[in-house]
């Protein structure tokens, strides 16, 4: 299972591309990491950024980065807290086509959001929470 | 200007307030008892501050008979001088490489970006700046002014003379205040200067130089050259500066000096003023605001956040990828330690393995019993705070490091492991040396040394981690090793000494490292068992 926060943390000491290559060695994914990761990270829109620090992203950059964690490894089940909260109209495209394309590998994902337009194009089942009651 | 000056009044007195609250006193608090307190406050700390300058003035003047035994009052100036020289060519470097003008995120918003005079800003923000820089001046001036008083008042100094006493470290102090103003001032011109509207004037940084050149010409003529060269330019040049300050000592006006370096003071801001027409308010918000909040965060405890933000800085923006080679698995986790330690060593996050080091050496110089259980006491607390430097900046990115795909105790082990063996090694080697330049054999205490040190390291991290909540971890909150986890550790530390101490010979020995593995082994169990229930809750 893979979480996703609203608010990603990372390591202050390692870059972007260094948490992508330490998230595929502890899962045991190194083969043919380095081209899997430069397409994840041009996809992202974060290739020219993968030698920075994360505390120097921007919100929207940070939230591409925690995803690309969760993406750079197998996963049955994915979590995620309102995806699309820090990125632009581009970014939640690109977000859409690649969890559908993930749904369509038959993994699970769970996500919590504001955005319609995300509940429309991928919502198979939709829980709505109204004053902390779960309605139909 | 005048929401500036509000909003600046309001800024100096929640720092006052903050100050203030060291001795439980609520400005807030209206009450006549509470004024009352307030007067016995100045009136207690104005009796011990100088009860405490006149024992730095003991030392002060057998200093100054060192420097000059013929003339002590010249022997005070220079020191002075000194201070005061070396203490500017310094802030002068550093104005040149940052805004000297320290400005918040909120000062940004509501004051850099608005077309409000800059010469009035400048001039209502330099006074809380320059009272914090000038304390330690003036105390200076003060033990100097009482150190000459100790040396030129005949006899012994007894009570009815205290007023007398007193009037020398008041007249240094009234001297050396326009002076340090003076200097100030003059400092944040120049750093404002390298700030202007239009243009940032780069490259500023090699006027140090003379500057620093210059100090050491007017110390050289003060201390060498003003007598024999008496009518000599540069000599009267150091003579007009240093008259003013003399007096402060008891030679001259202090009129006279008062006055002159009061418009030394006042000329001073007006080139402040006059360098401040065009200053960039913004640009010097951009180069202090992390200044700023760095300094709030240490100020108000939030010292991981402290840390956090200097580390921040010291990274910079980008780095090229590491070649350290990496291991599958778990092992990940000390290609990950390495690669954190690498970036960010430096000289204070060194000091606490230092400290280990330093602790073990002096070990075995100590004669007795007490002595040495003051030093593994200080080392348990070091210890127990340098062993989960890793595994609490691990817990803090909770939403990353527990979807790892390892065990729950592979995790704990390989987390641990690189500060067990490197404080291990530290403190094994200065036991070692420390034996050897004593002489003294400390066998017994390195054969159980592995086994303490992974019981304080596990203590250590069952205590943060059985405090630790995930609700909290995942916003970043990471618990430090509370009062409970030291005295485990001190406890977990006692057994095996107090048992190779009472039992003798070899039986001691290996009865008290049986204890102290065992006891590592139970603390690493510990932990576990902490982490594992923390993460089913």
């Amino acid at each position: 299972m893979v979480f996703v926060p609203d608010v990603p943390r990372f390591y202050l000491e390692l870059t972007a591309w260094e948490h992508l290559r330490f998230i595929a060695m502890a899962h045991g994914v190194l083969h043919g990491f380095d081209q899997q990761a430069e397409t994840l990270l041009r996809k992202l829109g974060l290739w020219e950024a993968r030698d920075l620090f994360p505390h120097h992203f921007s919100r929207g950059m940070r939230l591409k980065l925690g995803l690309a964690l969760a993406l750079i490894r197998p996963f049955e089940v994915l979590l995620l807290d309102e995806p699309t909260s820090a990125l632009d109209s581009e970014g939640v495209g690109l977000l859409i086509d690649e969890l559908r394309y993930y749904k369509e590998q038959g993994a699970a994902i769970l996500l919590s959001t504001h955005d319609p337009n995300l509940i429309d194009q991928l919502g198979d089942r939709t829980l709505k929470i109204q004053n902390g009651i779960i309605e139909a | 200007m005048q929401a500036v000056h509000w909003l600046r009044t309001r800024q100096e007195e929640y720092e006052l307030s903050y100050w203030l609250s060291f001795v439980a006193y609520d400005q807030r608090d209206r009450s006549f008892n509470n004024r009352i307190y307030l007067l016995y406050i100045i009136l207690f700390f104005s009796v011990w501050i100088f009860v405490v300058l006149t024992f730095f003035a003991s030392a002060g003047s057998i200093i100054l008979r060192l420097v000059n035994p013929l003339n002590p009052i010249r022997a005070a100036l220079f020191l002075e001088i000194l201070l005061l020289g070396v203490w500017s060519v310094v802030a002068f470097w550093l104005s040149l490489r940052r805004s000297p003008v320290v400005f918040s995120e909120e000062d940004e918003v509501l004051i850099c970006q608005t077309p409000i005079s800059r010469s009035l800003v400048t001039l209502r923000w330099i006074l809380m700046p320059w009272v914090k820089s000038g304390i330690l001046f003036w105390l200076a001036a003060i033990i100097l002014g009482f150190s000459v008083a100790e040396t030129s008042m005949p006899g012994v100094i007894t009570a009815n003379r205290i007023l007398e006493y007193a009037g020398y470290g008041l007249r240094a102090w009234v001297v050396v205040i326009p002076v340090h103003l003076t200097l100030f001032a003059l400092q944040w011109a120049v750093g404002i200067l390298r700030l202007q509207k239009d243009k940032e004037r780069q490259g500023l940084a090699w006027l140090v130089i003379p500057a620093a050149l210059a100090l050491f010409s007017f110390l050289w003529i003060f201390t060498f050259g003003a007598d024999s060269t008496a009518r000599m330019p540069w000599s009267q040049i150091v003579s007009s500066i240093t008259y003013p300050m003399l007096a402060g000592f008891g030679q001259g006006n202090i009129s006279i000096s008062i006055l002159t370096s009061g418009l030394f003071a006042i000329a001073a801001l007006a080139v402040m003023v006059w360098s401040s027409g065009t200053f960039s308010l913004s640009r010097a918000a951009q180069e202090t605001r992390e200044v700023d909040t760095l300094e709030a965060a240490s100020r108000y405890g939030f010292t991981d956040y402290a840390r956090q933000l200097q580390d921040q800085r010291r990274l910079g923006v980008n780095r090229a990828p590491t070649r350290l080679p990496a291991f599958d698995g778990a092992g990940i986790l000390i290609w990950k330690d390495l690669l954190q330690s690498q970036r960010s060593f430096h000289l204070s996050s060194a000091f606490i393995w230092v400290q280990l080091f330093l602790l073990l050496l002096g070990f075995a110089f100590l004669p007795d019993l007490g002595s040495r259980a003051l030093v593994i006491g200080f080392w348990v607390i070091q210890l127990g705070q340098g062993s989960v430097i890793r595994l609490r900046g691990d817990l803090a990115l909770w939403a990353l490091t527990r979807q790892l795909p390892f065990a729950l105790k592979d995790f704990l082990l390989f987390n641990q492991i690189p500060a067990y063996l490197l404080s291990l090694l530290i403190s094994e080697a200065g036991l070692v040396m420390g034996s050897a330049i004593a002489k003294t054999p400390m066998d017994g205490m390195a054969i159980l040394l592995p086994g303490i040190a992974a019981s304080v390291a596990g203590l250590a991290a069952f205590d943060v981690i059985r405090q630790a909540r995930s609700n909290m971890l995942i916003a970043g909150y990471v618990p430090e090793v509370s009062a409970a986890g030291i005295m485990l550790g001190l406890v977990a530390t006692a057994i095996p000494l107090l048992i190779r101490s009472f039992i003798p010979g070899i039986i001691g020995l290996f009865l008290s490292t049986l204890m102290s593995l065992g006891i590592g082994v139970l603390a690493v169990n510990l932990a576990y068992r902490a982490y594992h229930h923390m993460d089913a809750s």
